[in-house]
């Protein structure tokens, strides 16, 4: 990797940033925990004219406000992992952050870093959107909220425009009778990739019927998604086995996975089928006991 | 030495913890030299194909590039590798073709690494592609392309069939199989296949060489091998043996990888032509793309048994897969695998075949006993098939057949004191084998045999400082394993009386240690030790007769013990060694003691053998018995390892802390390539998984205690009877795995790795539709 | 082009000149002469190349230099003050922890890190914590028997 002059830019507000995104656009790389980006560095070459370190942004924090919970794009993996307020409301973020590469990587990697690289097995994704997520962008012009099933466009591609910065991601408050989990199939416990992530949020009425569903799946499609019908199977039946059955083989077809180094296709989209009806069960047993630990 | 042993057999930390600790070690990535240049090298990425033009200007012509090399800078008539086995059959820079994808076609030295990298993109090879064979049987079929260009001849290889592309055949037989066959009442035959994993060193391959102006070569390299190094580049660069100089740096691991010729020999070509030092490294990318694997093995095994257990015959026929080039461990190997199959249980009737044939993938070397996980997976989880089958419990078959001390092995061979059966025993009475387990559990134990390289000489010289500290200086060295640094002062501390602080270790400088034949084959406490035994007692002796004419007792009545020359009845009449080591500076001169080690190899029948048998006998063979429990998901195919047990026959135990250690590490590496490891090729040769992310080493979370037990008493010629120590261990986990999953879900899986998907897929194979 | 970074390793202040794409790892070995951080893949994958960051374990290979300008950095020459080993580090030599010792520096600084945060550590805790060292030399027993140790002497 050799250096033709790179530029180092390190603004301390988000509209210092945003006027220098404004002005550079694609010729700048964005660089926050990096751990994505000197891979690219490395593997392919990619050198930008310009390194825009946005990691000195007030964008670290995890907190409630206004009735949703705000995650800056910078609050690190880590950071996640350890936040009681996650653990205790939003157990599928805590769940996925737990085993998202080596404790080092976590202590780097932010969640804007891992939702904007936007590779099909983005691990914080299925999550977010299981809990109904928004994307916040900034540029010099505007501010805009994307939910985050639209953000996605194909492996490595979102809506994001040049001159944008993820600033923040916003969720509805969760409620006491909602359980979520997040699982994830792979063949070490820790460090890989998945080969197949599914995230679940279950609301229930006395403990009993099923309120709202939300699945999402990870590293089955060329983007993070949501399993719409599998949800909607789900919706005013009792929270058992035989309904999380039947949801989970239309998590199956949902999926449309490829074959690759890690796994085949055809295993990824049974194991989305097996770790769909323990993600639901996890998150059922979650929201009846209302505890968190 | 005093009565009982004072020192062996204690839990002492190894002379080099302290600096590793600290972070002070230099270890060979960490050397540098002023001046020194970077090198990145050019690989093939083709699996298969001629080379019709290297275009170097564009490299050579950017600034701070001070040198491009390509085969064309060999010299005439020599460039070929030349490894611990002599000389072979691939060129250190392709000459004329490339055969795996990996292989180095040329290579660069700039100012910095971004250059070199920078260069190394502007050299254009131009290619004419051949057909591609990656599959050793498809490259043994009649009318395949012949991967060495030329059929390969009957002198090089033993191989006098028809199939192509064999580039050793070994044969092993005694008996009559046929015979044993019809006096079987039950015959299993089956087939198995192992995976191509990696020593995974954390430490990178590095070679840091500096052409002297006599035209001599210095390397600092982190090598198993110096002294072979040392001649290998002799050999490449027409130079005598004294103008070549390996200095062994400290090492981040080995495991047989770093036991080749390639990255040093490359670096010295460039610090010729550059006329400054060379730093090569390789890329972690490199590493696990085209330097020396495990070699991946096809078997087809056919058992006999009686009734009662007894094996009537055993027939096996292997493919051992070596890549592109016969290599420098390839066609050594095929013999070893008919030795070590009919090494643990008794049957006079076998009929042993190996191939080790070519294919267009990365050239195989030696990784942690070379050819036993594969071999033993094989066998192993035919016998316990057999007991299945017998509706004998795997155990008792096993015991039942289990050589021991003084039979003959088919080679010819009486075997030595073997520690299989006690092994065993212990091993299933720490699983509690035969207990109940809960639903998709099982137990399951394998076998390991492995031997000691002891044929291979070692020496040492020992010298008293004159204040009692004594400097033991050996041409081996420590590649972490701690047999330099962990076992070697414990032996000078009980041979001479002195605490294992008090002895200082100089590691392999080729220019100044006596030879030594490398950190290979388990053999450096065995052999290495040895001559630290035979050197202190050359010393003690000096110092014995000094101390006899200073206290004025015969010899006889003296020890040493204490760091002085005791009277043995009066302890308190002594002279210390500092004071006879000062004395001797002026008169007679230092108190130099010096010893040499090499064993015999034990008489065996060539008779037995046809084709290219080099390993036909096993010095102090070791047994590695391994219990595992594991709890399989049958939904997902994950197995979790629930209780792991590994019993190791080591005759004697020097430094129990480094026993258990190098015994932990084997175990952990046998369980990367049972579940977790393998490197992975796409149709066109290219391996899909060169790096850390996708080629899976064991992390701690992935790994359970291992529950060591050291049997000892069975004894070999090692110090104070010990036998080698590092490799055995990393043999039966693949199989124990294996046949606890088979025992949890009544499905046996004969390919490695146990993968998640492939134990689910023969699952679902066996659910049916 | 270089830019100044202002970085404080082992409570010393180092100031220096550095391209946007170097990595922490490459400068505190080349240019500070900092040598116990190893190398082992450049891709944050081993953890050999692991440090302190503000307290916090991180793969330097994926830190830019640049990043640690105005922070803490502990790297294991740290540890040791006047001489005398840090608990930790006793405790890794009188358990046979280290072999190869490539990654000891790293296996060390994650130890201190979650010692720090978690004095009296489950096996399972100390193992989580460990994930991101990989070792190939030890099966990683006696490293985890040497933080247990080491978390009990400081009770």
């Amino acid at each position: 990797m050799s250096a033709p002059d790179v530029e180092y830019l390190r603004p301390s507000t988000v509209e210092e940033a945003a006027a220098l995104l404004e002005r550079y656009r694609d010729r700048a790389m964005l660089v926050a925990g990096a751990t994505d980006l000197l891979l690219d560095m490395r593997f392919k070459n990619l050198l930008p004219q310009c390194l825009l370190d946005i990691s000195r942004l007030p964008l670290n924090y995890i907190r409630e406000e206004d009735g949703e919970l705000a995650l800056g794009a910078l609050a690190t993996i880590g950071a996640m992992e350890r936040s009681d307020l996650l653990r205790r409301r939003y157990e599928t973020l805590v769940d996925a952050a737990r085993n998202f590469g080596s404790p080092q990587i976590r202590n780097l990697a932010t969640l804007g870093g891992n939702i904007g690289h936007a590779t099909p097995s983005a691990e914080m994704a299925p999550p977010l959107l299981a809990l109904d997520a928004r994307v916040r962008l900034v540029s010099a012009r505007k501010k805009r909220d994307v939910p985050l099933e639209a953000f996605f466009t194909g492996p490595g591609r979102t809506v994001r425009e040049p001159d944008e910065i993820i600033a923040e991601f916003r969720l509805p408050v969760s409620l006491r009778s909602r359980g979520t989990a997040y699982l994830r199939h792979c063949a070490r416990e820790t460090l890989d990739i998945a080969i197949v992530g599914v995230a679940c949020s279950l609301s229930l009425d006395d403990g009993e019927r099923i309120r709202g569903a939300r699945i999402a799946l990870g590293a089955v499609a060329p983007t993070p998604i949501r399993a719409s019908e599998a949800e909607e199977v789900l919706r005013g039946k009792v929270a058992e086995e035989a309904a999380f059955a039947r949801a989970a083989e239309l998590a199956a077809v949902a999926s449309r996975p490829i074959s690759d180094v890690r796994a085949s296709a055809s295993y990824r989209q049974e194991m989305v089928r097996v770790y769909t009806t323990r993600a639901l069960t996890l998150a059922a047993q979650r929201a009846r006991t209302g505890e968190r630990g | 030495m005093a009565q009982e042993a004072s020192v062996i057999g204690k839990r002492v930390p190894r002379s080099d913890a302290l600096e590793k600790v600290t972070g002070k070690t230099v270890y060979g990535f960490d050397f540098k030299l002023p001046g020194m240049l970077h090198t990145k090298l050019l690989w093939s990425e083709r699996a298969h194909a001629r080379i019709l033009a290297i275009h170097t200007a564009g490299a050579e012509s950017l600034s701070g590039v001070r040198a491009v090399v390509t085969a064309a800078d060999l010299q005439e008539g020599r460039g070929k590798i030349r490894g611990v086995f002599g000389p072979t059959d691939r060129w250190l820079l392709a000459r004329g073709k490339v055969r795996f994808v990996g292989e180095p076609v040329a290579a660069v030295v700039a100012e910095s690494e971004e250059l070199a990298f920078e260069a190394a993109r502007q050299i254009r090879v131009e290619y004419d592609p051949l057909p591609i064979l990656l599959d050793p049987e498809e490259a043994m079929r009649e009318g395949a392309p012949w991967i060495a260009d030329v059929p390969i001849e009957a002198s090089a290889s033993g191989y006098k069939g028809s199939a192509r592309n064999v580039c050793a055949y070994a044969r092993l037989r005694n008996g009559d199989v046929e015979a044993g066959f019809r006096e079987a009442d039950l015959i299993h035959e089956d087939e198995y296949e192992t995976n191509m994993v990696h020593q995974g060193y954390i430490e990178p391959t590095v070679a840091v060489a500096r052409a002297e102006a006599d035209g001599g070569l210095t390397i600092w390299t982190n090598t198993q091998i110096p002294f072979f190094l040392r001649g290998g580049i002799a050999q490449l660069f027409a130079l005598p043996l004294t103008r070549v100089r390996v200095i062994a740096t400290h090492c981040g691991g080995a495991f047989g990888g770093k036991a080749g010729t390639l990255c040093a020999a490359i670096a010295c070509l460039l610090a010729r032509k550059a006329q400054r030092p060379v730093r090569l490294a390789f890329t972690r990318e490199e590493e696990l793309t085209a330097t020396f694997p495990r070699h991946p093995t096809r078997y087809r095994l056919k058992m006999g048994v009686k009734r009662d257990g007894t094996i009537t015959a055993l027939q096996a026929r292997c493919l051992q897969d070596t890549g592109g080039y016969a290599g420098e461990f390839g066609p050594p190997q095929a013999s070893k695998i008919n030795l070590l199959m009919s090494a643990p249980y008794r049957t006079e009737n076998v009929d042993l075949e190996a191939f080790t044939v070519l294919t267009n993938k990365t050239d195989c070397g030696a990784m942690r006993a070379p050819l036993g996980p594969q071999t033993f997976f094989a066998l192993e989880s035919h016998i316990d098939a057999v007991a299945e089958r017998l509706g004998m419990d795997p155990l008792d078959l096993r015991l039942k057949n289990a050589r021991e001390k003084g039979e003959m092995h088919p080679t010819g061979q009486v075997l030595g004191d073997l520690g299989l059966k006690d092994a065993l025993r212990a091993v299933g009475k720490a699983i509690g084998w035969g207990r109940e387990v809960g639903p998709n559990r099982g137990l399951g134990l394998a076998v390991g045999i492995w031997y000691t390289g002891a044929t291979l000489g070692a020496s040492a010289y020992v010298k008293l400082n004159e204040d009692g500290t004594v400097g033991l200086i050996v041409g081996g060295s420590d590649t972490g394993a701690g047999a330099v640094f962990g076992g070697l002062p414990l032996i000078v501390a009980e041979e001479l009386g002195v605490e294992p602080v008090e002895v200082f270790v100089e590691q392999a400088d080729t220019a100044l240690s006596p030879w030594d034949s490398g950190s290979v084959s388990s053999r450096t406490t065995y052999s290495l030790g040895n001559a630290v035994i035979a050197a202190c007692r050359d010393a003690r002796q000096q110092l014995l007769a000094m101390g006899a004419s200073r206290l004025g007792f015969p010899e006889e009545q003296l020890e040493l013990r204490g760091k002085a020359v005791r009277v043995t009845a009066e302890p308190d009449r002594a002279v210390p060694l500092a004071a006879l080591a000062l004395s001797a500076l002026v008169s007679g001169g230092q108190v130099l003691g010096r010893g040499t080690y090499v064993a015999t190899k034990p008489a065996f029948d060539p008779g037995r053998w046809e084709g290219l048998a080099m390993s036909t006998t096993l010095i102090d063979p070791a047994a590695a018995v391994h219990a595992v429990e594991v709890e399989v998901d049958p939904a997902s195919g994950r197995v979790k390892l629930l209780r792991y047990v590994a019993a190791q026959d080591v005759g004697r135990a020097i430094n129990p802390v480094g026993v258990e250690g190098q015994i932990e590490g084997a175990v952990s590496a046998g369980i990367g390539q049972a579940l977790f490891e393998e490197i992975v090729f796409d149709g066109e040769g290219r391996v899909l998984n060169p790096s850390l992310l996708d080629y899976r080493l064991p992390s701690a979370v992935d790994l359970p205690r291992v529950e060591v037990l050291l049997v000892e008493g069975h004894l070999g010629g090692g110090p104070y009877g010990a036998k080698g120590v590092g490799e055995p261990s990393g043999i039966p986990p693949p199989a124990a795995i294996a046949n606890a999953i088979a025992r949890a879900t009544g499905v046996r899986v004969k390919t490695l790795p146990l993968s998640s998907e492939n134990l689910w897929r023969a699952l679902s194979e066996r659910r049916g539709p | 082009m270089k830019y100044r970074v202002r970085v404080r390793v082992n409570g010393e202040e180092y100031e220096a000149q550095a391209e946007p794409h170097l990595t922490l790892v490459t400068f505190l070995r080349d240019q500070l002469g900092l040598l116990g951080t190893k190398w082992g893949c450049g891709t944050g994958d081993c953890g050999a190349c692991t440090v302190l960051l503000d307290g916090r374990p991180v793969t330097s290979c994926m830190v830019l230099a640049l990043s640690a300008d105005g922070r803490e950095v502990t790297t294991i020459e740290g540890l040791a003050r006047d001489g005398k080993l840090h608990p930790i580090q006793e405790a890794f030599v009188e358990h046979g922890a280290v072999q190869c010792g490539y990654c000891t520096p790293a296996a060390i600084l994650v130890a201190k890190a979650l010692l720090e945060e978690t004095p009296s550590p489950s096996e399972d805790e100390v193992r989580r914590a460990l994930a991101g060292v990989l070792c190939r030399c030890t099966g990683y027993s006696k490293i985890i028997d040497a933080v247990l140790a080491a978390a009990s002497a400081g009770r």
